[in-house]
């Protein structure tokens, strides 16, 4: 209910009640009792190190959220950014852990928002002092970089330019293809051409065979 | 696991509470933040806009407690007012009862939501304790000159023989309890200066920048600043003159007509023999009219002529003087020029009555003008003035107007003193004893709060049921001590909401209002989550009272 009437009250609106909206409000708070609930129950945490993306989810969300409840009272894009979090969370690998830090920022996080819900969790956690003597988080600039790396390209096997992707996608054949077929001098190489084969080296080069 | 809300919910809160994890620490130099809801009537139930706003405020106070500030984050209860008057009325349960029960009741919703107030800072202004205060602010302003009796009209059932608050009133005019067709009666009142204070007003509303543009454009047409001039028309075969208040000096050469407000003291005076009855009838007609339907914009304007002329000060032509509903005493002086060539309302009137139309100013483009032709042009009819910008008319006419000694420029707002006398038991008493000998004498304000009675019986019939308690009513006169009455009045409840904000930074203190010390928690423009119309009084008298501290006129 709270994160309802939250969710749906930008400051200078007046609210409306939707039964579909109540709902679903209600059900981003059991998705993250859920969540936070299985990885107490979780048995391999911090059992790896960081993860990067995962981080870069994290200190996205204390940044966003922080501006949108401390500086511009924006209390739905808030709650927008903390959806985004636990949907990061779901998606991410428990064995890290950047994972244990992603469950403790989320709750930090909700706790002006849904404070009874996070309250719990954090204690559940395990976690001391109680949560609302926890300091809020601070976003670190450094782990909102995204890692890139230059990749080349060959056109029939010789060096045409290069390219520069994140790091995560370095190997993804279609994000390397579509980047290289943009790139300026390759582009010279490939007009009115056909594609025959594609040869991706993962963080290293793209090669296009072309006819 | 499955999440359980109500024990969850319960668990902590009563953790919090216990940590005192809500509090508004005084000490530190830690940042300070003022985290302020408007505090509600206490009605019985919190509704939806209360809930939304409470809980947005509170996860700004929530986040900013995390952030490390000392948060101020205060509840209270504007528990004076009607309501608690007819709830006693229809159920006989006595005012302040039934508001405690409210508050109670309220509080334990509240709580229940897990907003993080600080209780230990609550008030109610219907506490001794807190109305003292408002009791010391009232006389701050008797002492700077800044409150005032006058006579105004109220609304009054001739049947139960009580005044009654507007909102007792229907749409019909009809008492809501007796039905009777209500009367208008004047009553000397209390007023705040607020006049005074207008173009303060009006400069300050313009720093607050982060109010909505829409909320400062209704503040700035509530204050209604425009220029114009006050004029002098001396009326024919009298001595006496009539001043009008113009925002169009420009237009005086198309003068039709002189209006006055059927309340205006010359009206008898210049009223012919042969138009008395009709005057007369008329008169009493409005006087049963509010001031909203006299004004409305989508109702026809009536009006009856007293049978006299005024000179026009600049053509010396002589035009005919009226009466009509929509010209209110109590705005600039009570009487109006009617130009039914240049103004929407006037050219209606004239339309309806057969008063003549003559335009002074006419399209730059050169096409004739047909209808109310209110926009800037170039002067036409008007003698030496013609050929000349409607606009440096204007201070032209004004000009000449000081030189002849028939008029001067003046601003002028249309926010009017406040009157803040309430005829109504359940209140602020208005700390003020009336002597034979002395007049009006302020009750020494170490004798506040002047306490009001609880024990009082209750039919909404007849007078104040304070006016009625003759040991309360009956004291010596502070000043001379010959045997003097109470002031009945109670104050408008907005007196009691301006001020709120200020106590909550000091709610306990028993020897001032709030002490400067405290100042730093109580950030100068608190963040506040509101009903519209609320917001908009709350800062017009929120600033009403920091532009009167800053001019060191009332010393907070
Ligand atoms: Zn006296």
């Amino acid at each position: 209910m709270r994160l309802f009437v939250l969710f749906k009250a930008p400051p200078e609106k007046d609210l409306e009640w939707d039964e579909a909206d109540v709902e679903g409000q209600h059900r981003f708070g059991y998705r993250v009792w859920r969540l936070v609930t299985e990885y107490i129950a979780f048995s391999e945490k911090n059992q790896q190190g960081v993860n990067r993306n995962l981080r870069r989810d994290i200190h996205t969300a204390i940044r966003n959220v922080t501006e949108d409840l401390g500086e511009n009272y924006r209390f739905n894009t808030a709650i927008s950014e903390l959806m985004k979090l636990t949907n990061a969370l779901q998606e991410g690998d428990r064995h890290s852990e950047t994972y244990g830090e992603g469950v403790q920022t989320l709750l930090k996080l909700l706790f002006p928002l849904a404070p009874h819900l996070s309250a719990e969790l954090w204690e559940l956690l395990g976690q001391t002092p109680a949560l609302h003597e926890v300091p809020w988080p601070v976003w670190e600039a450094e782990a909102l970089t995204v890692d890139e790396v230059t990749i080349v390209v060959q056109v029939n096997g010789k060096m045409r330019d290069n390219i520069v992707v994140p790091t995560a996608q370095s190997g993804d054949r279609e994000v390397l293809l579509a980047k290289a077929q943009e790139a300026a001098n390759a582009a010279k190489f490939l007009a009115g051409k056909e594609i025959r084969k594609v040869v991706v080296v993962p963080g290293k080069l793209i090669n296009l065979v072309v006819a | 696991m499955k999440y359980n809300p109500s024990t969850v919910e319960a668990k902590w809160q009563q953790i919090w509470a216990e940590a005192g994890a809500d509090r508004g620490s005084e000490d530190g130099d830690r940042p300070t933040f003022y985290a302020l809801g408007m505090f509600p009537y206490p009605s019985g139930n919190l509704h939806m806009g209360h809930v939304r706003n409470y809980t947005l405020v509170d996860a700004i106070a929530r986040c900013r407690r995390m952030q490390g500030y000392r948060v101020l984050h205060p509840m209270g209860w504007d528990a004076f007012g009607l309501p608690a008057e007819n709830a006693a009325i229809e159920r006989g349960i006595p005012p302040a009862v039934w508001t405690h029960q409210n508050i109670a009741q309220m509080r334990a919703q509240l709580q229940a939501l897990g907003l993080s107030y600080d209780w230990e800072r609550e008030v109610a202004t219907c506490d001794p304790d807190y109305y003292r205060w408002t009791q010391w602010l009232f006389l701050q302003f008797w002492e700077a000159g800044l409150a005032y009796q006058k006579e105004a009209t109220v609304n009054w059932d001739p049947v139960d023989q009580t005044v009654l608050a507007n909102e007792q009133v229907d749409s019909e005019g009809r008492s809501w309890r007796s039905g009777a067709l209500v009367e208008k009666k004047k009553l000397r009142q209390w007023f705040f200066k607020i006049t005074d204070y207008a173009e303060a007003l009006l400069q300050d509303l313009g720093t607050l920048e982060r109010w909505p543009e829409k909320v400062r454009a209704m503040q700035a047409n509530w204050i209604g600043k425009s220029l114009g001039a006050e004029l002098t028309f001396a009326v024919v075969g009298h001595g006496h003159t009539i001043t009008v208040f113009t925002t169009r000096p420009d237009t005086l050469g198309g003068v039709s007509y002189v209006v006055l407000a059927p309340e205006h003291p010359l009206v008898e005076v210049l009223t012919a023999p042969a138009q008395q009855e009709t005057v007369a009838n008329f008169v009493a007609e409005v006087a049963r009219e509010s001031e909203r339907d006299r004004t409305a914009e989508d109702r026809p304007k009536r009006g009856v002529c007293l049978g006299c002329t005024a000179l026009n000060p600049l053509t010396g032509e002589t035009v005919p003087i009226w009466i009509a509903d929509y010209v209110l005493a109590e705005y600039g002086t009570g009487a109006v020029m009617g130009v039914p060539a240049h103004d929407v309302r006037d050219f209606a009137f004239a339309q309806q009555y057969g008063l003549p139309v003559r335009w002074v100013i006419a399209p730059k483009t050169g096409e004739t003008p047909t209808g109310a032709y209110t926009e800037p042009g170039v002067m036409v009819n008007s003698g030496d003035l013609d050929g000349m910008d409607s606009v440096t008319a204007k201070s032209e006419v004004v000009r000449r107007a000081e030189a002849g000694g028939w008029g001067q420029g003046r601003v002028q707002y249309r926010l009017r003193d406040w009157l803040i006398s309430r005829q109504r038991y359940w209140g602020c008493p208005i700390p003020m004893v009336h002597c034979p000998n002395c007049g009006a004498v302020p009750v020494p304000t170490e004798e506040l709060p002047v306490v009001l009675p609880e024990n009082v019986a209750f039919t909404g019939r007849g007078p104040s049921p304070l006016s009625t308690l003759k040991e309360w009513v009956e004291v010596p006169c502070p000043a001379c001590g010959t045997p003097a009455r109470r002031e009945t009045d109670t104050m408008d409840t907005f007196i009691d909401s301006s001020w709120y904000f200020l106590r909550f930074a000091d709610a306990r203190n028993q020897t001032c209002l709030w002490a400067r010390s405290r100042q730093r928690l109580a950030a100068r423009q608190p963040v506040c989550g509101g009903g519209r119309a609320r917001d908009f009084a709350f800062v017009v008298f929120a600033v009403f009272h920091q532009g009167i501290a800053r001019s060191g006129a009332v010393g907070f």
